[in-house]
């Protein structure tokens, strides 16, 4: 049988218990918007039953969290983070092959050399395809340029989000260890938010162990993080890619190279973009500037300008494949002189349109591409590669969002907080609260009556 | 499911960030005319576009060509038809001075026409086009062909132009249509009337008659020789035209936007939008807390 005293008790925990409720709910209010926050649920247990009634207690909070649907989220997250990544670098990428166009410059050399046939010895047409040249080599070192930029940019970037990956993995590292002997929920919130977002960086997954402590692996395989060790993750100058930065991941002394591996998170994106797709471009660019310099100039070596001289270049000889477009330039005296264009057969006159039409004629042939494409369709070819892998990874990305976004609202409908229930859930415990209050006044009047009959 | 507000809010969010995009690109689909302006739009439309796009301006330089060609084939035609002319004009007058009872004064008073009528047709083979050069000279034409002797120094090329993607057209005759490579040394034949002129020659007269006929004939075969270059021009232009054309056909198809489909994208994405809009705005009135 409860003593009155005993009753006045129970009253009492129940109303810290149903404040502790309100306490909760304020947070999980408070917290609507805050990135990663899950939501709490006080946990109200009923006191042990004896002799007759125990009452309530609060013990604690608990997350609202679903680790299969978490995982899933952060699997998205890599994917998503490639592909807009690769998406953004090729989407400029190809703006810039663009301006100005290499394929464009040729279809205009070509086409001032048709005109030309009219008129071989025309002094202003002459010197129009000698402007034209110059737009072509013009548009080739642009290109290349374009090509180098994106790979350096990609660098840059890869820098910084090696950095932030660093840091992330030592947040991650760092709530292992509060979490081995602390069960606060907001550091394991912390610690899945840091999770998510290393993931958006790096790809990979994290599996949470039976002893609560999280493992991070990036895509590829490397481990970052291992409890509450993290690994750092750094970029440094690669000499056998052209002086790139390659991704290594250094735990003391143990330094992995991941950079061949590590195909998810923007990490990925900004290396498949930088060692697949420009450097795919920027090889057949090179070779493009090489193929068509070398096949023009042996063309025009052949015949003779105005003043019937031949054996001369029409552009500066490439001087190997590797760097063509970057310093392709029309030959210096050609540049000053539009005589010495080769538009004449040797020993004709100038009125002659047969260097003209051989150099014309190079158009139609199958000259690029180790002799399968012509040099328009190369040119188009290299462009057109870029942007279909740039239409790859933007549909890619637009699918991955969507699913990101899905699994993001299954996740959501865990953990996510939602005002209304919280109002609801509020008013809940305001009533709880109030209930035992009148609970602990009538046990005190029944204590005063008892008292003043004494 | 459970969803919560902040989802909810999400998602208005989202629906409104596509609808804007497909808006931003139905605007710019319209404004430019372009449904394909970068390779991702459409990599294979994009190709088939810039292909088109090249050729044309390819085509477009052989166009020029072509009218160059054609206007230097007409000048030269114009040179040839004074040469024909000249030539009948001088056998007329051999004509008439091989009546043998015309006197020595008489023949010695046509020689000077004569005479005239030779410098007609050097000048005529020394024509040049609108650009300075010698029409009748070969490929040497930044050379007179015709010496003042009559002695020809251009050479035996011919011009030739591109026309299509795979043919060629010459667009020249040499000025050896009038010396003796061809047959008749028509500048020859005029000298020998006048020498037989000035001797009195009757006979001589006679023999030139057969010449200058022979050369007439020479000149038209060469006109006919211009008419068909010309012909042949004529007709690869009107192909290459015909060809633009389908090219234009083949741009439009692949990277330009239909007008009334992009007109009708865009008031789609526009109600898009406004249906976003008012899907967000209820949302937030639907999440806003109860006073």
């Amino acid at each position: 049988m409860s003593s009155l005293i005993g009753l006045l008790h129970l009253g009492g925990n129940a109303i810290l218990a149903q404040n502790a409720g309100v306490a909760v709910t304020g947070n999980n209010i408070s917290n609507v918007n805050s990135e990663g926050y899950s939501r709490q649920n006080i946990n109200l247990e009923s006191e042990l039953a004896a002799p007759l009634v125990g009452g309530v207690r609060a013990n604690g909070s608990s997350r609202a969290e679903d680790n299969l649907l978490a995982g899933r989220e952060r699997q998205a997250e890599g994917a998503v983070g490639k592909s807009t990544s690769q998406a953004a670098a090729l989407g400029t990428l190809q703006d810039d092959l663009m301006q100005p166009s290499v394929i464009s410059a040729l279809g205009q050399l070509f086409s001032s050399l048709s005109r030309l046939s009219g008129a071989p010895s025309d002094p202003e047409l002459r010197a129009s395809i000698v402007a034209d040249a110059d737009s072509v080599t013009k548009a080739f070192n642009s290109a290349g340029a374009a090509i180098t930029r994106a790979r350096t940019d990609s660098d840059l970037r890869l820098s910084d989000n090696a950095s932030a990956a660093t840091q992330l993995a030592q947040q991650i590292a760092a709530a292992n260890k509060a979490l081995a002997t602390s069960s606060d929920p907001t550091i394991a919130d912390r610690r899945d938010l840091a999770a998510k977002k290393l993931s958006e960086l790096v790809g990979g997954a994290a599996r949470v162990d039976p002893d609560g402590q999280m493992r991070f692996v990036a895509s590829g395989g490397a481990v970052i993080v291992d409890g509450d060790r993290a690994a750092s993750i750094q970029t440094t100058p690669d000499s056998t890619n052209d002086g790139h930065f390659k991704v290594q991941v250094v735990d003391g002394a143990n330094v992995q190279d991941i950079t061949a591996t590590l195909d998810g998170g923007k990490m990925g994106g900004e290396l498949a973009a930088r060692d697949g797709t420009a450097k795919t471009a920027g090889t057949a660019l090179d070779q493009l500037a090489y193929d068509f310099a070398t096949q023009m100039n042996a063309v025009h070596r052949a015949n003779a300008g105005v003043d019937g001289v031949s054996n001369r270049d029409f552009f500066t000889a490439p001087a190997a494949v590797k760097g063509a477009a970057s310093a392709m330039s029309v030959s210096a005296t050609l540049l000053a002189n539009s005589d010495e264009l080769a538009t004449a057969s040797v020993g004709a006159g100038p009125g002659s349109s047969a260097g003209v039409l051989a150099l014309s004629a190079l158009k139609d042939q199958p000259l690029a591409s180790g002799g399968t494409r012509t040099f328009v369709n190369e040119g188009i070819h290299s462009v057109g590669a870029v942007g279909s892998d740039a239409k790859v990874a933007t549909d890619t990305a637009a699918l991955e969002t969507n699913r990101q976004q899905v699994l993001a609202a299954a996740r959501d409908s865990v953990s996510g907080v939602s005002t209304q229930e919280e109002m609801t859930r509020l008013s809940a415990f305001q009533h709880a609260s109030e209930a035992a209050t009148q609970f602990v006044a009538t046990v005190n009047n029944m204590l005063s009556d008892l008292i003043q009959r004494l | 499911m459970r969803v919560t507000e902040s989802r909810l809010i999400d998602m208005a969010q989202s629906g409104m960030a596509k609808a804007n995009t497909q808006l931003g690109d139905a605007s710019n689909e319209v404004s430019s005319g372009m449904r394909v302006s970068r390779p991702s739009d459409d990599p294979a439309a994009w190709a088939e576009g810039m292909r088109a796009s090249v050729r044309s301006t390819i085509s477009a330089g052989r166009g020029d060509a072509m009218g160059r060609a054609q206007d230097r084939l007409g000048a030269t035609d114009g040179a040839l038809d004074t040469v024909g002319r000249t030539l009948s004009r001088a056998r007329e007058l051999a004509v008439q001075m091989a009546n043998g009872s015309l006197s020595s004064d008489e023949r010695t008073a046509a020689v000077d026409e004569v005479n005239q009528l030779r410098e007609t047709i050097l000048a005529a083979g020394n024509s040049r086009d609108a650009d300075g050069n010698y029409l009748l000279a070969g490929s040497k034409n930044n050379v007179a062909p015709f010496t003042p002797a009559g002695a020809y120094v251009g050479d035996t090329l011919t011009g030739t132009i591109e026309t299509s993607d795979s043919g060629t057209s010459q667009v020249s005759i040499a000025g050896t249509t009038l010396t003796a490579a061809t047959g008749v040394d028509v500048l020859g034949a005029l000298t020998s009337l006048s020498s037989a002129l000035t001797a009195n020659d009757v006979m001589g007269v006679q023999s030139s008659l057969g010449t200058l006929g022979s050369g007439i004939a020479q000149v038209a075969k060469a006109r006919t020789q211009v008419g068909t270059q010309l012909s042949t021009l004529a007709s690869a232009d009107a192909s290459r035209k015909s060809f633009e054309l389908n090219l234009a056909s083949s741009h439009a198809r692949a990277v330009e936007a239909d007008p009334i489909a992009a007109a009708s994208d865009l008031a789609r994405a526009k109600q898009a939008l406004e249906s976003a809009q008012a899907v967000a705005s209820q949302i937030i009135q639907l999440t806003k807390p109860q006073q």
